[in-house]
């Protein structure tokens, strides 16, 4: 049995060998075993097709159509598999609650704040009048909402907002049990940190066990009781969060934290996991991380390993892991993360070349202009000014609506400031269109870009040859110092040749970042500009791609400049750093000394919602946060 | 224009249901399908393979039912029935593929012209194509070549004016969407040529949208010069033709009503097909064409 | 602000009916038809004549002032006399009656087209996938391809002609006969308008069904009733009732068809005669009658979004 408590109090959710399959019959959630006990957080962590969701959904019976669960889930008493939409009704949102990942999509856009928490209220108080009006205003001032709130739509709200509205409406009828899938992930980091403490406050008042599901180790590790790690459909390490933190006995549960960047630090070498997340279906009669694994062994791949028992002796809660060789390894694994903790590199320094890229008083506006002359203005640069030498890497750091991207894109000629001065290299290039041709051609060959999403990075019907050859052309034959050939440019960002012939769709997101890297890399750019390369790749991939990028700059000597809303990434890629909030420059500096010891209050409250281990944000009691702006339509 | 920085962690989840998986296409589609291959085929074929000489009027055997050598009768004239169907189709088909070829290549044009270039270019064609799309078209070419005492190509011409918006707007919405991916951005980075973007890169990605803007408005094109026949505004008299022969055939129900039934189930037999046939590709590739 | 916006809107549109009738008159004047070959008619046309008719209808009169001796009169609602089509009566009347006719055969067809079109669209996008879902959007499918003109026909042919349940031609007189008339092409048109409208519906189903509002709603244990109608239905009412500009462009052009099958004297086919036989001012009239209405359902369309969606009225409101 899995990761009970020995004190042997009935547990509030009993889930036994859960398997979710497709109608077609693939598997993707190998039988899960878990216990939940009322007031206990339990945090699942996993990578994309790690099956937390599929665990989630499964539990709350809101599989989508052609995939089916089968197993046993107990709650209270009450067999959740079993029983019928109609009979479980009655348990949904009074016992059983859940939150949504997207709070942008998860409410009714047609009903006013009040009308979702009115219908959510149980009936006796619905009923009520004036009873349902005083509920729902101190149902939204408990999620720290003002009640103003109340009659707005939710499109007139924030991210943030709008998540603490679902939770209001999840909890409307005080559930026992909150299944929470990655409340946080489509957030800005400091609402993020908000609602975070939102949940552990509601949970904690509440005595409410919660599941949450997430990708951030360090948001589960500042949250919840006991950790479950999941990999490819399969629970790899099921054990107290200390005890996971502290002495992991899995090689993936390390990996995954050792992989991930440090915000306090320079780390000289990224570590990452080789290869990429394989299918739930094709690891099932396997160790599902035997192919990444340092330590794999014949024993690893001869059958699935199961999940045992390895507390250290007087453990009070059991900690369970599905690696066979996890005895053998304890040492080693310890002493790597020891390691981790003691090392802090110091940060390469560089010898400065001449100013590359010089960005004068930029400000630009959007106009929605209209036929019919009604206009609206939407500043989106002020008077943002900076430089970047040759060789020197720029952090340009800011949540959504802070305009980092619209930099970007005024670099890139992709969109013409509205006002001020761009030079890159000794040519103007504030307005492309005032370009020369053949000025145009050099320009484009000094400035390169990759993008966020490595999905829609690449034309999706062109093969990664006629991509890459269509670069390389671009580039002008034999500039000095390119990769001349599209092998050599898979080399260089360190992809197999087979590739070449095979479209995108085959890719994995972090093949298809590298290509995108190589393909800016063909026309041989002295600056790159890397807009969240890493944001929407999964954490055992982020760290080889920061890696290449680190790689490139050593060996060519590229400037970068480096758009992110990541702290942990600006603190290993950058130089300087810029604080980009609303369109202005709030702070700028060196990056260390910035995030050591950051001066203006917003950089203080980005630093400051980084998720870190329960103990360093003790007690904090959730802020007031009438005062984030709300969306206007 | 607002940033899309959407911390996109695992926003983007893939491990949901496999996707629709590449299988052969429905029943109904390759019926539909073949249909279309038939139609296609009498176009070409079509006054080779007359039982009798479309043109020869028996006026001793009109409105004569089914029978006699006659699989569908006689009309009006004493001219064979099946005989005008099948040298119709020519007149009837070669006439919506003009005029939705011409609608797609202009239409597309412009809407791909629309999407790249945004700002004032896009929202002063999408006003007067929003304009266009409001009217009854039907109606307007009605009282155009009413007014102006009928003709086929005339015909055409309006139609294929009036069919405009339609092309446009489809390819505006999903050329649009193309535009601002990041691979057309990467690819305007590396300083492509306008025409090669264009051709190369947007062109594949939305082709399936294009190819079944072309069908729809093939249907449209069909049932709407065959109305003008029916109406007498479309084909000139004399011709064989499916929408004046269904109404020749009106005032002839009681004693043939093959006359008219032939050419009606066949104009809907095979614009039921074709609309299949657009249906079945816009579902499968437009939403594709996007990612992955 | 919402009266600020009717106003522009109207304001455009009495705008847009002026350069249609402009244009609808320059049209005429490239006729190769004259008014006067369709007055004279089989007349022999003798000097005395053409002048009287000429001083009659102002033929001699230059372009620009012929035109704006009509829209002189349509300011003071007078639409002038019918040339050929129905000698000497004043178009306004005319219309009237024809428009009357269209309206009941559209009346009609707009209550088949709720009881039946609208249910069967929501039925299938509710029951997506299955035999009944599979079922509807097959005949909506057939029914958005069939010509109105071959639907029409075929319904004459089998209700009429083979199993005489229904009138073949006329209007009756009298409610009850006038309903029995009617019946055929109002199936006609349902049928045609229907299918668009079923297409429309399902798809809307589909996508309101899909959204995580409605997974989360049921994850709070919302009745099913709710959850259908304030959630799924409320949300898909919205891209319908977008369309209905669409369905009423289908809806003009069908009638011409329709009417024109069944001899119904109802405004398409008074537009028909009175185009095809050079009728100036009855065509301007149902120009005029017909641009109306198409725009007065767009802005109606317009209000409806308005009233059914908080975005857009919160955007009128700011004046965006």
């Amino acid at each position: 049995m899995t990761g009970i408590q020995r004190q042997s109090a009935a547990p509030l959710l009993s889930v036994r060998d859960l398997r979710v399959k497709t109608r077609q019959g693939r598997i993707l959630l190998n039988g899960t075993s878990f216990d939940l006990r009322a007031g206990e957080v339990l945090g699942i962590v996993g990578e994309s097709g790690s099956g937390k969701t599929m665990t989630a959904r499964a539990l709350a019976r809101a599989l989508a159509d052609g995939v089916s669960a089968e197993g046993e889930v107990v709650f209270d008493g009450t067999s959740l598999l079993d029983v019928s939409e109609r009979e479980l009704r009655p348990l949904r949102g009074s016992r059983i609650a859940m939150v949504l990942q997207d709070p942008f999509t998860a409410l009714n856009p047609l009903q006013t704040v009040r009308e979702h928490l009115r219908e959510s209220l149980g009936p006796a108080v619905r009923r009520n009048k004036a009873e349902a009006r005083s509920e729902v205003e101190r149902r939204l001032a408990e999620v720290g909402l003002a009640a103003e709130v109340a009659d707005r739509y939710p499109f007139q709200l924030s991210g943030g907002m709008r998540q603490r509205v679902a939770i209001a409406t999840a909890l409307a009828q005080d559930p026992t049990f909150l299944i929470a899938d990655e409340p946080t992930t489509a957030l800005d980091a400091t609402t993020q940190a908000q609602v975070l403490e939102l949940l552990r406050k509601l949970q904690r008042d509440r005595g409410m066990a919660l599941i949450l599901i997430t990708h951030d180790l360090r948001v589960a590790f500042s949250v919840c009781d006991r950790i479950m790690v999941m990999y490819a459909g399969t629970v790899l390490e099921h054990a107290p969060t200390e005890q996971l933190a502290r002495r992991p006995r899995h090689p993936y549960s390390l990996g995954l934290m050792l992989a991930e960047p440090p915000v306090n630090r320079y780390q000289e070498r990224l570590v990452s996991v080789p290869g990429n997340v394989p299918p739930a279906h094709s690891v099932t009669q396997t160790c599902a991380f035997a192919d990444r694994c340092q330590w794999r062994r014949d024993a690893c791949i001869s059958g699935p390993p199961p999940l045992a028992e390895v507390s250290p002796p007087g453990a009070v809660v059991e900690h369970h892991s599905a690696c066979v060789r996890a005895a053998d390894l304890s040492d080693e694994m310890d002493a790597a993360i020891r390691s981790r903790s003691t090392t802090a590199d110091e940060p390469p320094v560089r010898g400065l070349g001449a100013p590359l890229l010089q960005v004068r008083a930029l400000s630009k506006t959007f106009r929605t202009a209209s036929l019919t002359g009604r206009r609206k203005e939407n500043v989106a640069l002020a008077d943002v000014t900076f430089e970047i030498a040759e060789g020197e890497s720029l952090g340009l750091l800011g949540e959504t609506g802070s305009g980092k991207t619209t930099t970007a894109r005024c670099v890139l000629g992709l969109s013409t400031p509205t006002s001020g001065a761009i030079e890159l290299d000794g040519f103007d290039i504030s307005d492309y269109r005032r370009l020369s041709r053949e000025q145009r051609a050099r320009v484009r060959r000094l400035v390169q870009v990759v993008f966020q999403d490595p999905y829609a990075s690449l034309n999706p019907s062109m093969t990664i040859e006629t991509a890459l050859g269509e670069a390389i052309t671009a580039g002008g034959a034999g500039v000095h110092g390119a990769p001349g050939t599209v092998a050599e440019l898979l080399d260089l960002v360190g992809l197999p040749q087979i590739h070449a012939r095979r479209h995108p769709s085959a890719l994995s997101g972090g093949e298809r970042q590298r290509v995108a890297i190589a393909r800016a890399l063909a026309v041989r750019p002295k600056l790159l500009i890397c807009d969240e390369p890493v944001a929407a790749l999964d954490v055992s991939v982020q760290a080889q791609i920061l890696e290449l990028l680190r790689d490139i700059r050593t060996r060519y000597g590229t400037s970068m400049l480096f758009i992110t809303h990541d702290l942990s990434v600006v603190r290993q890629m950058t130089d300087r750093t810029l604080v980009l909030k609303d369109g202005t420059i709030v702070e700028a500096g060196d990056t260390a000394q910035l995030l050591d010891a950051p001066q203006h209050p917003y950089t203080r409250s980005l630093v400051a919602s980084v998720p870190g281990p329960r103990a360093a944000t003790a007690d904090t009691t959730s802020k007031d946060v009438s005062r984030e702006p709300s969306r206007k339509a | 224009m607002a940033e899309l920085t959407a911390v996109a962690q695992t926003v983007e989840e893939p491990e949901q249901i496999e996707g629709r998986r590449r299988k052969r296409p429905p029943v109904l589609i390759l019926l539909a399908g073949s249909v279309a291959a038939a139609i296609a085929v009498l176009v070409v074929i079509g006054p080779w393979t007359t039982p009798f000489d479309p043109a020869h009027q028996d006026l001793m055997n009109t409105a004569a039912g089914p029978g006699g050598g006659h699989p569908l009768g006689t009309d009006s004239l004493g001219r064979d029935v099946l005989s005008l169907l099948l040298a119709g189709a020519r007149i009837a088909v070669i006439g919506p593929v003009i005029v939705a070829a011409g609608a797609v290549l202009f239409g597309a044009t412009l809407g791909m012209a629309a999407a790249w270039k945004g700002g004032f270019v896009d929202s002063l064609i999408s006003r007067v194509a929003d304009l266009m799309y409001a009217l009854p078209g039907l109606l307007v070419i009605v009282v155009i070549v009413g007014v102006l005492g009928g003709g086929y190509w005339l015909a055409v011409a309006v139609l294929l004016l009036l069919s405009l918006p339609t092309a446009f707007r489809m390819t505006r919405s999903v050329a649009a969407a193309q535009v601002r991916l990041p691979y057309i951005e990467a690819a305007r980075t590396l300083g492509l040529s306008v025409p090669r973007i264009v051709f190369r890169h947007i062109l594949p990605n939305i082709f399936p949208t294009l190819l079944a803007t072309f069908l729809l408005d093939f249907v449209g094109a069909l049932i709407g010069l065959s109305g003008l026949s029916f109406l007498g505004l479309g084909a000139p008299p004399g011709t064989p033709d499916w929408g004046s022969l269904l109404q020749d055939g009106q005032s002839m129900l009681t004693v043939n009503p093959w006359v008219s039934l032939a050419p009606g189930l066949l104009i809907l037999l095979t614009a039921t097909s074709i609309t299949l046939l657009g249906d079945w590709m816009y579902d499968r590739y437009s939403a594709r064409g996007a990612q992955r | 602000m919402v009266a600020a916006f009717v106003l522009r809107r109207l304001g455009a549109g009495i705008l847009l009916l002026l350069t249609l009738s402009f244009l609808v008159f320059c049209l005429l004047a490239l006729s190769p038809g004259t008014p006067l070959q369709a007055l004279l008619g089989t007349r022999p046309a003798s000097p005395e004549l053409v002048d009287s008719l000429n001083a009659r209808y102002h033929l001699n009169d230059p372009f620009l002032v012929q035109y704006g001796r009509w829209l002189a009169g349509v300011c003071a609602l007078d639409f002038g006399q019918s040339i050929s089509v129905q000698s000497d009566a004043p178009v306004g009347q005319i219309l009237s009656e024809r428009m009357a006719l269209t309206l009941q055969l559209g009346g009609y067809a707009l209550v088949l087209i709720l009881l039946v079109g609208i249910p069967l669209g929501m039925l299938a996008g509710i029951r997506r996938g299955r035999r009944t879902d599979r079922a509807i959007s097959a005949g909506a499918t057939v029914a958005i391809s069939a010509p109105a003109f071959v639907l029409a026909i075929v319904l004459l042919y089998v209700f009429g002609v083979a199993l005489k349940w229904f009138p073949v031609y006329g209007t009756g007189t009298g409610f009850a006969e006038r309903v029995s008339h009617l019946t055929l092409p109002a199936v006609a048109l349902a049928t045609v308008l229907s299918g668009i409208l079923v297409r429309q519906t399902r798809a809307a189903m589909l996508t309101a069904m899909s959204q995580d509002y409605i997974t989360f709603a049921r994850l709070r244990g919302l009745s099913p009733g709710r959850v259908l109608v304030r959630y799924a239905l409320r949300n898909a009412a919205l891209p319908v009732v977008t369309s209905l500009g669409l369905i009423l462009v289908a809806a003009l052009t069908s009638t011409l068809f329709i009417e024109q099958v069944f001899s119904l004297p109802g405004i398409g086919t008074l537009l028909l005669a009175a185009v095809t036989n050079n009728d100036v001012p009855v065509v301007q009239g149902a120009v005029l009658v017909l641009g109306a209405s198409v725009i007065l359902t767009n802005l109606a369309v317009d209000l409806l979004g308005l009233a059914l969606d908080p975005r857009t009225r919160f955007a009128v409101k700011d004046g965006a």
